[in-house]
């Protein structure tokens, strides 16, 4: 899709079988927001941080989290953090987790970051 | 590193093949309507000011955005497009005309999108079995800025009386319609933001 690559991170791989079989509906509403938000940036040309489209919120930096906003109602804030170099069109997945594990995640997010950065 | 299509695949595997149908199923029916999204994002209307100017709620305007093209209202649709300065044609064309293999791919899941449409012809069982045939709802954003949303019938002048009942007065049809006619009939309206041209009546 629009010559997008895909790096997932150890804590994604762990946590997205086991996801989408818990939180089905909300991985559901989650999966048509990602593919939404990659839509967006291949027709759009904007750059990601200009994108304004209600589950997608910028985290910190360069990384943002994807929520199952739009999905229906009463689902749980599932979050999918990932963040995107969009020259080289890479997107990489980071974690997968609840609002009560945010503060732990957004800590995992930082150290993933820097890891993809000193790759770079 | 994987590509894009590559990590869809593991996705569908992981949520079985009911599941991997339906994300298909969404992504091909919900196609005009993500449309209609990017040209509301490109205009720089955002989800609040959509809601604001509709009465809705911006969970509603996503909702509404996501959603598959059978499951919305033509009622919602139109104030929609209207919001967010899209033109919209309506287009009939008679059954069984070479367009008719354009639109099968669609058909079995949109045939309802005009609900208040058929009810509305729906009165009279007749009537309603040689008149409506299905309704599509063509995306010609990229270069119309234009939705067009195609109805097929046996029975025109059926479909334009009830199509003028619940349209807005604006619309007008593009020829004059004669009780037996079949054939295709344009209905524009003349409130689009200036840049939309229809398709002519014989495409």
């Amino acid at each position: 899709m629009y010559g997008f690559k895909v790096q997932q991170s150890e804590r994604f791989r762990s946590r997205f079988k086991r996801y989408t079989k818990r939180h089905e509906k909300e991985m559901k509403a989650i999966r048509k927001n990602l593919y939404s938000t990659l839509e967006m940036l291949g027709e759009l040309s904007l750059p990601i941080h200009q994108i304004k489209f209600g589950p997608l919120k910028c985290e910190f930096g360069n990384v943002f989290r994807l929520s199952p906003q739009g999905g229906g109602v009463g689902l749980k804030p599932i979050r999918l953090y990932f963040s995107i170099d969009e020259s080289k069109k890479i997107l990489y997945l980071l974690c997968l987790g609840t609002k009560t594990r945010q503060s732990e995640d957004i800590k995992y997010c930082k150290e993933e970051v820097k890891k993809t950065d000193g790759q770079k | 590193m994987v590509d894009y299509a590559t990590f869809q695949k593991e996705w569908d595997e992981a949520i079985g093949e009911d599941g991997a149908q339906e994300f298909e199923q969404w992504k091909r029916c919900s196609e005009m309507l993500r449309w209609l999204r990017l040209r509301r994002i490109s205009s720089g209307y955002t989800e609040k000011e959509i809601a604001d100017t509709l009465g809705w709620t911006e969970d509603q305007v996503l909702a509404f955005e996501m959603s598959e093209l059978q499951d919305i209202h033509f009622g919602d649709l139109l104030p929609y497009l209207e919001a967010i300065g899209v033109g919209i044609g309506i287009r009939l064309i008679e059954k069984n005309l070479p367009i008719a293999e354009h639109i099968d791919f669609h058909a079995s899941k949109v045939h309802d999108l005009f609900k208040e449409f058929i009810e509305m012809i729906g009165d009279d069982k007749e009537m309603t079995e040689r008149a409506l045939a299905v309704i599509y709802a063509y995306n010609q954003l990229v270069t119309n800025r234009t939705v067009e949303l195609v109805a097929m019938f046996s029975n025109q002048s059926a479909v334009t009386e009830a199509l003028e009942k619940i349209l807005p007065p604006e619309f007008k049809p593009s020829q004059n319609i004669r009780e037996d006619d079949v054939g295709i009939v344009d209905y524009k309206a003349p409130f689009v933001a200036g840049e939309v041209v229809l398709n002519s009546p014989s495409g």
